[in-house]
Formats: structure tokens, C-alpha cells, sequence
């Protein structure tokens, strides 16, 4: 028969297409073979498997009973009439393409679906794609036992923890004041990995802290000048500064502390400069296995770090400002202009012009591909899409605006969900961006949801009191650090409003379990009591005849004669 | 101008389609057996039946003959033809659920790619931004949790369903402030 376009669309009728796949079996389709091998889920011991009625042919009979008898077999298997109906397979193919909220639901609505969803290694592409990969051995509450499988279940509570502990941005905090620095301090680095905040600044000291105790551990000699940009990973800690060069320490084997930054004593391989810049290093990154640096020489200079030499030079039209690198990729920003640039290709791959009114002093990528935010000397923080051209020009015009500041926005800082920024007016805010920023299942992978800038939302959560110029803040591990011009360094601390928030959920469990134990137990007792009802009893002694109201007529005499 | 080859499939329920070579090249299964020589006149297709083998062959069709538009006007700019095809994917996924899981069936079996990803993200958009209940309706499915497994399911996933914390953006000490003023205003208003 020829294949007509126009043929009438339908649905399989479900009379015409008896069931043979009950509740607890999976036909799992075996490509261009004519039979369909129904697959038992032994995981699930709730459901009941019934034996299906089909059986595969056997081997040694007539080929064209075989077919008719295949044919009507697979006549029967056509109409899918539930979800739950399609292999685990392709049950999990869909499951993949939704985001965290909707799989968390779906796991509520049968026993299978939770069974896949909660199992689902959709929850470490989930995690991942918020926040990279976790510290496996701190995730938890103790170390992960050697040889566990990571399965979906661990992802799903790494994921759910950390979702939880996103909230306690919300809560109370206590704010501990690091003191040491006589001067501003420009620059700020949070090493989580290894409880560790490095600071730097007009003193031209580098001073790392214990995070938890809030302790100075170490003091680097005077490097000249002033510190105005640290980054740290658990290899190496670099420095920049107004002398133009990049000051380096190695990770040191077998020492608590990680880097022993006073110089002191040790191996003289562990501590070494980069030269190039011509003007001061305003801003650093570092990913496994390159340095990148900002300098007001107009550059971002990409650094070998094994080879300890420049690779790479990426010119701008002003002075480099801040950068923030994500994968191959680094945004810098220049003047009131922000650049987004390949490092594979080495080219420019995207312009954001007049970014802010004056300069955009600051820049910090979301945890979604091509989204990044901008801080300027306007005040205000803007949200681009930078895979979004918008006009004729060729100009990428901001998704979102906020303008929670009355002074220069110096510095941004990202952890999904919460974007918090650091100003002049000695003011933070917290931007919570989980309306705005959420992944979906589109061609690109990613939605943004355009909104009027007029009409946004004021920040989640304003910290005040500071009441100093802040340059520098960074974010991690339920901790805010900031350091400005008054030469201290302030750490906010969200993880008591974690502790308080599992006790009130905790509580919340316990009387919901008190209550449905209640309920059983109140059910039960109805059940194997039978206590007749009150109201029949009463009815059956007063069974009256003619005049139904003599009885309360009565009472009321009753009454009256009790009160006189 | 050469005559195209064409290839008869046969359903489960033994109605036959006669399809353009070029058009089946869209299933990696049956291009391997082009490839491989194994294509007989017929192929027989167990697992997919005549109603939905038609809305695969209709999916193919389209794609394929708007890649090979897109091919021969790749010199004109603009992605009309992409807006076109985007908009025709969505109304043909506009089927009944049953429908549509007998299309993700098939375009497994027959490894179809892009009809594999369209009709799974069409079930994903059925599912976005609905609670448990209507997930329940939509695809009819039998509610087999017990009501303390459902509770125990739900606190486990509370945070899917929590709203987001709310605060006021201002100073806490600032609105205090001002409600002393307006209950001091209150007061001095009553006494007069």
C-alpha cells in the first residue's frame, strides 16, 4: 500500500489492544525481532507480577503459524495506555529531561515512579550542573565508605541536602569579624575544600584564615604594593596587585594548612612569580590547568601552569576590570563593556556594549551555560544571556536588572541559587534567582525567563551595617565573606539557620508521624470495639408516640423547677 | 531524472507502507540494513502497528524533504523553513497520551532520534508544573501508595512542593520604625 500523508491520525483503541504487560512487568521492545520479551522489575516487591499470557514461539514449528501468531501477539501490544506501561528505559529517558522541582514530584505519584526517580542519575547531572562536583568525603555527614556506588539515591540526597542548605541564606546568622589587616583590604578568596579565607590588600600582605575558627594561621612578607586580586584552589594560591606581577605558592605535601604563604624556612620551588603585565593585575581565576589574569595594561593573559609562561593574550579596549572564567570560556569585563572569550579558539565569541552607565566593574557566570551577571558603577546588576542577540545591531540586551545599590557595584559572587554583590554604600544583597534561572528541556537546555526590568522583584535579603566602602565578597559553605576600606574582614555565617531549620523540620516529621499513629490507633479502636452509637440508645429509650417535642417540653419543665 | 527507490513496510497488523528509501534513512536501524545489504522488498515492523507507523512515516517524510529545502537554499538567509518545521513538531506531538507513548515505542525500536527526543519532551511538557494528582490524570495512573507512604514520599520531597521563603527587602529596624510613628499618630489623634 502507498504511504498516504494525509492519513487520519488516531488512538490505538484500547479494546482492540488487550493488555499483556500488567502492573510489574516492562515489555523492553528487542529491535526488529518479532517478539516482545516482557521483563520482570524484581526491584519492585510491592508491585504484583502476573505471568504474562504471551509466550515466545517455539523454535521447531511452522514459520507462517509463527508469523500470524506474532502478528496477532504484537496486534495486541499496540495501545500504550499509561506511563507507567512503557519500559523503565524509556520511562527514564523522559525523566532525564525534566528539572529537580518537577522529578521530586513525580516521585510522589506511584510506586514505580518513585522507585525510577528517586534511583535516577538525572540527580547527579542535576547536582553537577548547579554546583559542580561535590567534596565527596564532606558531602555527607562523615566520609563516604570506599567502593560504594555513587547511585542515584546518593545523588538525590546530595542534591536535596544542598537545595536545603541554599535556604539558610534566608535565616539567622552570626557575623564574626576577622581583624588584622591595618589597612583596606581589596581582595577576598574562599577556599571551601579547605576551610580556608585568603585576603589581601593595601597592607600588601596575604593573610589566610581558618574558616571555622576564624583564626589567622599565616602572613605572607610584604609583596609591594596593593593586593588586589586572590584565587585559590587546593594546588595552588595566587596573588596580583598594583606591582604588575602575579605572586604564586604551591600547595606544600603533608602540611595541615595547605600553604605555607609566610615563606619561612621552606622549599623555595613552592613560591614563584609571573611576570608580564605592564600595569597592575586587577583580577584572577584558576581552573587545573591554566592561571588567567586581568590587568589595566587593557589584557587578560592566560598562564601555563606546569610551563609557568604566558599562552595566550586576549586584548581589550579599557582597562580589564574583573573576569570570571566557566570552562573554556572567560567573561571579562572592560571599561563599561563586558567580553566573553574562547580559550580553545582564542577569539572573541561575544560583546555585551555599554553593559552600565560607566564602568562595569564586576562580573560572576551563573551556573547555566552562556548567563552571566555584570555589577557596575551605576549600581546596578544586570543578567545577560549572551547566546541572545536581541536587535538588528547585533546587541545583547540585559534579561533582568536590579538596582539594589546607591554606589559602584566592586564585586559579585555566585552560588546557585543566590547572587550576592558588594558595594560602596557598605551594603550586600542577596539575590535569590531560582523564578528566574531554571533548566529546561528546550532546544538550547537552558531557559531564561525575559522579565520587565521595571517590574523585578526587589533582592531576597539586604545585610547592612557595615557602613564602609566593600570591595571584594565571595561565597561558600553557608558563609558570606566581605572585606572593605575599614581593613576587617566580615564573615556571615548561615549555618546555625541550617541547624534551627532541621530541628523545626525534624519537629514537623514527628508530629506528623505522632498524628497518623494517632489516627491508626484511633481507627483501630473503632474497628475492634464497635461501641454502639449514643444517639440510637437515647432514641431507642425514648421511643415516643404522637407529640415528638413532649420529651424536651418535659425537660424544660424539669428546668424551671430546678431554678425556683 | 532517476526513479527513487522505494521500500514496503509491514506493520504488526500486516498493513503495508510504501516509503521512499531516503525517508527510512532516518531510522538508524533500518539504515544499517540498507547499508548491510539486508533490506528485503518487505520489512516487517512486530512491534509497531499501522497507526502509528503512519505518524512515523509522517514525521519522516517532513524532515526529511525540509532538509533537503534547507540543503538547496542554504544560500538565502534567514531560518524560515527551521520556524516552520518547529511549529509542525509541535502540532504533530498534539495527540492523545496513548498516542504518543505508542510514537516514543516506535521511534525506539526503529531508533529514531529526533522523534525520540520530540515526543519524550513532549511528555516532559505535559508533566512540567503539575502536582502529583494531575500527573495521576493525565497519563492514568493508579495511585498504588499507600497514604503513609504518600506522606513519608512527600516530606522526603517537601522541597519540590515548598514555596520560596519571602522577605522584605528594606532594613527590619525601618519598619518597626514606622509602625511606632503610625501608632504614636493613631494615639495623639485619639487623645485630641
Amino acid at each position: 500500500m502507498a504511504f498516504d500523508c494525509n492519513k487520519e491520525r488516531g488512538v490505538s483503541s484500547p479494546d482492540s489492544c488487550s493488555r499483556i504487560c500488567t502492573e510489574g512487568t516492562l515489555v523492553q521492545a528487542n529491535p526488529l525481532s518479532h517478539y516482545w520479551k516482557p521483563k520482570r522489575l524484581e526491584n519492585f516487591n510491592k508491585l504484583e507480577n502476573q505471568k504474562s499470557s504471551y509466550e515466545s514461539a517455539p523454535s521447531g514449528s511452522d514459520p507462517k503459524q509463527d508469523a500470524e501468531a506474532s502478528d496477532e501477539a504484537t496486534a495486541s501490544l499496540c495501545g500504550f495506555r499509561c506511563f507507567t506501561d512503557l519500559p523503565a528505559s524509556l520511562v527514564c529517558e523522559v525523566l532525564a529531561r525534566l528539572d529537580a522541582k518537577d522529578l521530586g514530584i513525580v516521585s510522589c505519584v506511584s510506586t514505580l515512579l518513585h522507585a525510577l526517580a528517586t534511583d535516577h542519575q538525572g540527580w547527579k547531572k542535576l547536582y553537577c550542573e548547579r554546583w559542580g562536583l561535590p567534596d565527596l568525603p564532606t558531602t555527607l555527614n562523615g566520609p563516604l565508605l570506599p567502593g560504594v556506588p555513587l547511585d542515584g539515591k546518593f545523588w538525590k540526597t546530595f542534591f536535596v541536602e544542598r537545595e536545603f542548605r541554599s535556604k539558610s541564606f534566608m535565616g539567622r546568622f552570626n557575623l564574626d569579624i576577622l581583624r588584622g589587616h591595618n589597612e583596606d583590604v581589596r581582595a577576598v578568596s574562599l577556599l571551601v575544600s579547605a576551610n580556608l579565607i585568603f585576603t589581601g590588600g593595601r597592607d600588601s600582605v596575604v593573610r589566610m584564615w581558618k574558616m571555622e575558627e576564624g583564626l589567622l594561621i599565616d602572613t605572607s612578607r610584604a609583596l609591594g604594593g596593593t593586593i588586589r586580586a586572590i584565587a585559590a584552589d587546593s594546588r595552588l594560591l595566587v596573588s596580583g596587585g598594583t606591582n604588575a606581577y602575579i605572586q604564586c605558592w604551591r600547595a606544600v605535601e603533608g602540611n595541615g594548612q595547605l600553604f605555607h604563604i609566610s615563606g619561612s624556612g621552606t622549599d623555595q620551588n613552592a613560591e614563584f612569580r609571573l611576570w608580564g603585565h605592564e600595569g597592575p593585575v586587577t583580577c584572577l581565576a584558576l581552573d587545573s590547568l591554566r592561571i588567567y589574569s586581568g590587568s589595566w595594561d587593557m589584557t587578560v593573559r592566560v598562564w601555563d601552569r606546569d610551563q609557568m609562561e604566558c599562552v595566550q593574550k586576549f586584548m581589550h579596549a579599557d582597562w580589564v576590570w574583573d573576569l570570571a572564567l566557566r570552562g573554556n570560556t572567560v567573561a571579562s569585563t572592560a571599561g563599561r563593556d563586558a567580553y566573553v572569550w574562547d580559550i580553545r579558539a582564542g577569539e572573541l565569541t561575544s560583546l555585551i556594549s555599554n553593559a552600565h552607565v560607566g564602568s562595569a566593574y564586576s562580573i560572576a557566570w551563573t551556573h547555566l551555560p552562556d548567563v552571566l551577571f555584570t555589577g557596575g558603577e551605576d549600581g546596578a546588576i544586570r543578567l545577560f544571556n549572551v547566546s541572545d542577540v536581541c536587535d538588528d545591531e547585533g546587541d545583547i540586551k540585559p534579561v533582568a536588572t536590579w538596582v539594589p545599590h546607591s554606589g559602584p557595584v566592586h564585586s559579585l559572587a555566585f552560588e546557585y541559587p543566590w547572587l550576592v554583590s558588594a558595594s560602596s554604600d557598605g551594603r550586600i544583597a542577596l539575590i535569590d534567582l531560582r523564578k528566574l534561572l531554571s533548566s529546561k528541556s528546550s532546544s538550547k537546555g537552558l531557559r531564561v525567563k525575559r522579565v520587565d526590568g521595571s517590574a523585578i522583584e526587589p533582592p531576597q535579603r539586604m545585610l547592612h551595617g557595615v557602613g564602609c566602602d566593600l570591595f571584594s565578597i565571595a561565597i561558600g559553605a553557608d558563609r558570606i565573606v566581605c572585606a572593605g576600606e575599614d581593613g576587617s574582614v566580615r564573615v556571615w555565617n548561615f549555618s546555625e539557620a541550617l541547624e534551627i531549620e532541621r530541628r523545626a523540620q525534624a519537629l514537623r516529621s514527628l508530629r506528623q508521624e505522632n498524628r497518623i499513629r494517632r489516627r491508626k490507633s484511633q481507627a483501630e479502636m473503632n474497628t475492634n470495639t464497635r461501641r454502639p452509637d449514643q444517639c440510637s440508645i437515647a432514641m431507642k429509650k425514648n421511643q415516643l408516640k404522637g407529640d415528638k417535642s413532649a420529651t424536651w417540653h418535659n425537660k424544660r419543665a424539669i428546668n424551671e423547677k430546678a431554678k425556683s | 531524472m532517476a526513479e527513487k527507490k522505494m521500500l514496503t513496510l509491514r506493520s504488526s497488523d500486516c498493513e503495508e507502507f510504501e516509503v521512499e528509501e531516503a525517508v527510512l534513512m532516518k531510522s538508524e536501524i533500518i539504515r544499517f540494513m540498507i547499508e548491510d545489504d539486508c533490506a528485503d522488498n518487505v520489512i516487517p515492523l512486530a512491534n509497531v502497528n499501522s497507526k502509528t507507523l503512519a505518524l512515523v512515516i509522517e514525521y519522516c517524510n517532513k524532515h526529511v524533504h525540509a532538509d533537503a529545502a534547507e540543503t538547496t537554499s542554504a544560500s538565502s538567509a534567514g531560518g524560515g523553513g527551521e520556524v516552520d518545521l518547529k511549529k509542525w513538531d509541535a502540532e504533530f506531538v498534539k495527540v492523545a497520551p496513548a498516542t504518543l507513548f505508542d510514537l516514543i515505542m516506535a521511534a525506539n525500536y526503529l531508533d529514531i532520534k529526533g522523534l525520540q527526543g520530540l515526543t519524550c519532551r513532549a511528555v516532559v511538557d505535559m508533566i512540567q508544573g503539575k502536582s502529583p494528582e494531575e500527573i495521576r490524570k493525565t497519563f492514568n495512573i493508579k495511585n498504588d501508595l499507600t497514604k503513609e507512604e504518600e506522606d513519608a514520599i512527600r516530606s522526603e520531597n517537601s522541597w519540590a512542593f515548598d514555596p520560596l521563603p519571602v522577605r522584605s527587602s528594606g532594613p527590619r529596624w525601618l519598619l518597626l520604625a514606622l509602625i511606632s510613628i503610625a501608632s504614636l499618630l493613631v494615639c495623639s489623634y485619639l487623645l485630641i
